[in-house]
This record gives C-alpha cells, sequence and structure tokens, in this order.
C-alpha cells in the first residue's frame, strides 16, 4: 500500500477542503509536513489514521470534537470527513470516512479507469491491507516513541509475528490440532472406548475455550498498555504545571527505586526458593545422618568399628604361624581357627575407604544443612529489608498522592484525579492479563498431558485402520509444520537482527549490539561488555526508532521472502509525528537519514525544532513533496512573537494573525 | 567493517545458500509434507480471506478434505 492524496475537509483544525499529494515510492519518497507546536502535525497524523482505522492515537486531545469549531459554529449540520486516495497492488483506491453522528462511517471504493466501484464491506478490506492491530506501528506519534515497549509482551510479540508474515502458519498450525482432535474423537467413537471418549472431550473442551482466552488476555494486555499510556500522559501534565512538578518528579524518583526493590525482592525469592530446592535433600537426610554418625563414632569408641586390626596382619600371622606376642600357632589348633575368625571382622583398605567416604557424606549433609540456614537467613533478612523498604515508599507515595489530591491548585488536582483513576483501572488489567495467561499455561499444560494419556490409552484398545492412518497423517503434518515454522521464525528474527545491527552499527556512536529474545522476542540493547543499556538512554531511543523502521523497511523490502514457507507481511508507508524531538540533537541526522533510505514511502511530520541542519542535510535528497501547516489567528498579534523558517531559501511564516477564524492551513511548499 | 559485522553478513549470505540446499536435501517424506503444508496453507489463506472468512469448523472440515486426498 502506498498513498496518494489526503483530503480532509472541515476535519479538526483543517477549515473547509484541504488536501495533500504524496511523494510516490521511488528515490524522492519522503514527504515532509512543517509545523509548529499546536499548528496541526498531530491533528494530520489522526486524519490519516482515522481514516483507515475510526480510532485515534493515545495522545490526540479532545477526540470527540472531529468537526472544526468555526464551520459547526457556521452551521450546526456541517460535514466533516477525511478522504484517501491510496495504490495497493497497482490499483488505485479511495477510502472516506465520514462524521456520523457520535460514530463514523466508512466507505471504500475501487477507482476503475477513475471510476468508483464501491467495496462491500470496507472495514473488512481494509484491515486486510493494514490490520488494526498493526497501525500503530506505521502511523507513530514520535512523541510517545518513549511508550514504545521493547520488552516483549504478547500483543507485541504478536504484532511482530503478524508484520512478519506467520499469522497465517499459526493458524494453521491451530486448525490442524483441531483436525486432530476431530479425527481422536471419531477414533474413540469408532473402537467405542468410554475413557478414549472422555479425553476426547476434555481436550475438545480445552480447545475451544483456548482461543478466546488468548483474545481476552490480548484484549486486557491491550487495556493495560493504554491505562499505562494514560498514566505517562496525566504524569507528563503534572510535570508541566509548576506546582505538580516537584511532586510528581519525587514520585518517578520513588517508582523508580520501588522497582529496583521489587526485583530485589523478586530476585531474593527466587535465590530462597532455590536454596531451599538444593538443600531439601541433605536436611531430609540430616537427622538420620545424625543418629548413623552417632552410631558410627559409638562403634569406633568401642573399637568396632573399623577394628583395630587389619586383614593383612591376621593373613601374615596365619601364614607365619607365629602370633605377634611370638607364640607358635599350630595348623588345626583352637588358637588358629580364633585367628581365622578375626578375619571376618578385620578392616581391609576398601572397607576403611568406604567408612571414610560415608564419614565424608555425613560431613557433606552436616555441611549443607548448616550453610542453608545461614543463607536462608541471610536472603530472609534480605526479603525482609526489601519489604519494609517497598512499604515505605508505598507510604510515601501514598503521601504525595494525597497531597496532589489536595492541593490549592485546581488544575493540578484535576490532572491527579485523573491520572489516579487510570492508575487503578491499568492495576485491574494488569491483574485480569495475568490471570488470564495463568489460565492459559494452566490449559496448555493439561492439553500436552491429555494428548499423551490419549496416545497410552488409545495404544491399549488398539485403533481403526483407516482413522489411526489419518490421525498419523496430521500428527506428521503438525510436527513438520511446527519444526518448519520454528526454524524460520528463528531466521526471520536473526534477518531482523542482522538488519537493525546494520543500522544502529552505522548510526549509533557507541559499541552496542541488539539481541532479539527468540522466544519473547524482547528487543535489548547491549555495551560492549553485553550489558543491558536501558530504554530510556539517548541509545535506547535511537533503538526503538531503528526497530520500528527496521520492520517496516523489512516487510517493504519483502526481505522475507528469504523465508519461504508462506509468509504474507504487511506493508505499508511510514508516517511519523515528530520524530526527532524525542532524539539526542547527535543522533538526529542519523536517523533521519536511515528512515529516508529503509521505507518504501515516508512521511514526516516535522517542526522547526526538528528540522536541524543534520536532519535537513540527511533528507534534502529524498524529499519529494514538501508542506507548511500554517496556523492563523484570529485575534491579533499583539506581542505574540512571529515564527518562521527557511525553506529552499524562502523565509516562510508559520504563524498568521488578524484571520477570519482560527484554523490550520495547508501549503505546498515549492 | 569489524570482523563481528562481516561475519554476521556472510552468515546471512550462508543461510540463504543452506536454505537452498536444505530444500533440495529435504527427504522424499519430507518433501511431500512440504508440498502438503504449502498447499494446506493456500487453502488456509482463501478460507482466511476478509469479508469470506469461514469459522473454524468449517476450515477443519475442509483441511480434513485435503489431507484425506494426499497420499504420504
Amino acid at each position: 500500500m502506498h498513498l496518494v492524496r489526503l483530503t480532509t475537509h472541515n476535519f479538526r483544525a483543517f477549515y473547509g477542503t484541504q488536501a495533500i499529494d504524496f511523494a510516490p515510492p521511488g528515490p524522492e519518497a519522503v514527504t515532509v509536513i512543517h509545523g509548529e507546536n499546536g499548528a496541526g502535525k498531530t491533528n494530520f497524523l489522526n486524519a490519516l489514521f482515522w481514516c483507515l482505522t475510526g480510532e485515534f492515537t493515545p495522545r490526540l486531545k479532545n477526540p470527540e470534537m472531529l468537526v472544526n469549531r468555526a464551520a459547526y459554529d457556521a452551521d450546526r449540520g456541517a460535514e466533516c470527513y477525511v478522504e484517501l486516495r491510496f495504490r495497493h497492488d497497482d490499483l488505485d483506491y479511495q477510502a472516506v470516512r465520514t462524521v456520523s453522528g457520535r460514530d463514523s462511517k466508512l466507505s471504500v471504493y475501487m477507482l476503475v479507469r477513475g471510476a468508483p466501484k464501491l467495496i462491500a464491506k470496507p472495514e473488512i478490506f481494509i484491515e486486510r491491507l493494514v490490520p488494526k492491530a498493526l497501525s500503530r506501528w506505521f502511523f507513530f506519534d514520535a512523541e510517545a516513541i518513549g511508550e514504545l515497549e521493547l520488552s516483549g509482551s504478547e500483543r507485541f510479540r504478536q504484532s511482530l509475528r503478524r508484520i512478519l508474515g506467520f499469522e497465517l502458519v499459526d493458524t494453521l498450525s491451530e486448525d490442524l490440532r483441531r483436525c486432530l482432535t476431530k479425527k481422536q474423537g471419531a477414533l474413540a467413537r469408532l473402537v467405542n472406548s468410554k475413557e478414549l471418549e472422555e479425553i476426547q472431550k476434555k481436550i475438545a473442551n480445552i480447545e475451544h475455550v483456548l482461543p478466546s482466552q488468548h483474545e481476552k488476555s490480548a484484549d486486557w494486555e491491550a487495556k493495560a498498555l493504554r491505562f499505562d499510556a494514560e498514566v505517562a500522559g496525566f504524569e507528563a501534565q503534572l510535570r508541566a504545571l509548576p506546582q505538580g512538578k516537584p511532586l510528581q518528579d519525587q514520585r518517578v524518583k520513588l517508582t523508580s527505586q520501588r522497582a529496583q526493590r521489587v526485583a530485589t525482592l523478586k530476585e531474593a525469592r527466587a535465590a530462597l526458593a532455590k536454596t531451599i530446592g538444593d538443600a531439601a535433600p541433605a536436611m531430609q537426610l540430616f537427622s538420620k545422618a545424625m543418629a548413623f554418625e552417632e552410631q558410627l563414632r559409638l562403634k569406633e569408641n568401642t573399637g568396632r568399628l573399623p577394628a583395630p586390626f587389619n586383614a593383612q596382619l591376621v593373613e601374615d600371622i596365619l601364614g607365619d604361624g607365629t602370633c605377634v606376642c611370638g607364640r607358635p600357632i599350630e595348623q588345626g589348633s583352637c588358637e588358629e581357627s580364633m585367628i581365622k575368625g578375626l578375619l571376618r571382622s578385620a578392616s581391609t583398605s576398601d572397607f576403611n575407604a568406604r567408612v571414610r567416604s560415608v564419614q565424608f557424606a555425613i560431613k557433606d549433609i552436616r555441611g549443607a544443612n548448616e550453610n542453608f540456614l545461614d543463607s536462608a537467613k541471610r536472603i530472609e533478612s534480605q526479603i525482609e529489608a526489601a519489604d519494609h523498604e517497598i512499604s515505605d515508599i508505598d507510604a510515601e507515595l501514598k503521601r504525595i498522592r494525597t497531597e496532589l489530591e489536595t492541593i490549592d491548585v485546581e488544575a493540578v488536582r484535576s490532572v491527579e484525579a485523573q491520572r489516579s483513576s487510570s492508575q487503578s483501572k491499568a492495576r485491574e488489567a494488569h491483574q485480569q492479563h495475568a490471570v488470564l495467561l495463568s489460565k492459559i499455561r494452566e490449559n496448555e499444560s493439561a492439553i500436552t498431558n491429555l494428548r499423551l494419556q490419549y496416545d497410552l490409552q488409545s495404544k491399549r484398545v488398539g485403533q481403526g485402520k483407516s482413522v489411526s492412518g489419518d490421525i498419523d497423517k496430521v500428527k506428521r503434518l503438525i510436527a513438520y509444520v511446527d519444526k518448519t515454522l520454528r526454524h524460520q521464525e528463528a531466521r526471520a528474527l536473526t534477518v531482523l537482527q542482522i538488519e537493525l545491527n546494520k543500522v544502529l552499527d552505522k548510526y549509533l556512536t557507541k559499541h552496542f549490539k541488539a539481541r532479539i529474545n527468540a522466544k519473547t522476542y524482547q528487543v535489548e540493547l547491549l555495551d560492549d561488555l553485553g550489558r543491558p543499556v536501558g530504554d530510556s538512554t539517548g541509545e535506547g531511543q535511537v533503538l526503538k526508532f531503528a526497530f520500528i523502521t527496521t520492520v517496516v523497511a523489512l516487510a517493504g523490502k519483502k526481505t522475507q521472502e528469504k523465508i519461504n514457507f508462506l509468509a504474507e507481511p504487511t506493508l505499508a508507508p511510514l508516517v511519523l509525528d515528530a520524530p526527532f524531538s524525542a532524539l539526542d540533537p547527535e543522533y538526529q541526522s542519523s536517523v533521519a537519514q536511515n528512515l529516508a533510505t529503509q521505507t518504501t514511502q515516508l512521511v514526516l511530520l516535522l517542526s522547526s525544532a526538528g528540522w536541524g541542519e543534520g536532519v535537513a542535510r540527511a533528507l534534502d535528497a529524498h524529499v519529494g513533496k514538501r508542506y507548511a501547516l500554517i496556523s492563523r489567528q484570529a485575534g491579533p498579534r499583539g506581542e505574540k512573537p512571529l515564527k518562521t523558517m527557511m525553506l529552499n531559501g524562502k523565509q516562510l511564516a508559520l504563524n498568521e494573525y488578524g484571520s477570519e477564524r482560527d484554523e490550520s492551513v495547508i501549503l505546498e511548499v515549492q | 567493517m569489524d570482523i563481528k559485522s562481516l561475519l554476521e553478513d556472510l552468515g546471512g549470505e550462508i543461510n540463504d545458500e543452506i536454505e537452498a540446499e536444505e530444500l533440495e536435501s529435504l527427504s522424499a517424506e519430507d518433501k511431500k509434507l512440504h508440498e502438503v503444508a504449502q498447499s494446506l496453507l493456500r487453502l488456509e489463506r482463501d478460507l482466511k480471506v476478509p469479508g469470506v472468512a469461514s469459522g473454524s469448523d468449517v476450515r477443519v472440515d475442509r483441511l480434513l478434505e485435503e489431507i484425506a486426498k494426499e497420499k504420504f
């Protein structure tokens, strides 16, 4: 998919009809839209996003107010729509989303020689091109880049799998398991085995509930992330308020300390569990070993174990026929038979070694037991200390919240109340997500056990030949698809990691590397000693940009054709609002260069602060279309500043005063 | 370019060649499984086309029909 033209009509700050033609894919595929804060860059991003998805980016303020204020004041029935022309698979399309009461209505047309042909079920059609779950990857509010989690959440993993085109293979794998269940059910009926039928029913029941549990879990996870983003937004607002800033800063510090203590607590609990696990055999043996040691000692003390004479001495006496006291020992005498009897209890070197090893084992058991008590005591005191610190921090956080809720400034109170409400929603969402994850794990493990039970039972009862042949075919297919999928998934992640590191190598000043966890898809940045580098560092932000660009570029260039199953990656342009404001200046031009060269079509919404010399130099050769968003104000200028910027050698005023109405105007810069 | 990046690049290229060779060197049984799996994926894709997507029961029946037809 690539964008051709966007037309807005009375949408948000854009009064009347205004349009932008996008630079097409090619060497100059970058469209730059300049605009100062408040000029309508986020509105523009949302015009695109809303048109395709019916939703808004999380940071858009007052999303319910879609109709332009001036148009609405002039006519309560004023029409508001966004129209997007785009090309996909060499065909032209037009999507139109219109405000309809409290909702919106989407229509999509295929343009056949310019004539529109209405497409039935337009939402589904658009969903196929840019799935809603993925649209945030392509239409991105880059000021929120810090909120992008590369931490390997299930939602993140699913999104990445969809972009890389693995969703279809996943579905096939699930469906093949359903095929197996169905065939096994048929077999159970055929051989009339109640046990098999019972197991099969249980498997079918779990298979029935698992997809909806996965869906609900993803929903709760998405909700949790949304509420987390809301909390972050309100906290940013608090920081922007002079009376809220000190308390909010303190809260941030305490929250980070709390996270560290919680991590310590988690580690300590895991260490305690490991210590208990390691010491459990020794602890169990301890009392018995002590009693045994006591027995050994008694026998030693009474000279019975080991015997005070050894076998060699007895054999020498018998061989020489002379006792140690010098008396002769005659063959067949009762002395000789007594001495021979001593051989039974005489010590041998083997026997002595065995006694010594038992004594050492007992010593080890005692040592392990004593060490365990010491270690457990030490870890328990760490746990106790962390618990105390956490409750102290919680009390302090509570105090800050109360102070913010009762502060003598309405704006702070109101933001804090909203933050608190979002935070409790976030907490609930995280809890529900955790509960569902635990249920899913339980069910997945149960289904594995039931399948094993089924196999064992079916061997016992014998099988119908034709059904068992089908079962065997399905099983072999499942094994093959799973094996191939794992192999190709690993390859896709390797390609992604290599591409990502190529970008980082080129643009980071430090020798950092990215590593993608094959299981969770977590993306980590590691320093030259292999230690993780924090997300919030300048390099961490570059990683996020590099990651988005690499993923979009991989999909765009179909690099994963190398992954030769039937992967169908998502292809869409990359639209970024305020991409460079979150970056350290040293990385701005390299990220700009990377974005321009990696993507097939790029739309950048930039303020003059984001269009520094380095960024301009990196992008100039790639810009195909350039626009400015002019902010017009109805009132007089007074003392207000006039913002200008030099574009193509011309001075351009980005705000105007004394206009007919407050509005944003799109102006093409030649 | 440092030796590590060079090796990684080389690793990527070698992987491609290995994959092509892997496909060639599949056993007769695995080749057949690969062929069947791809045809099932195509069927799955057709059954999941947005707008005319079939439910899981229909997909399972169609997949079982296809599997029954194939000899492997």
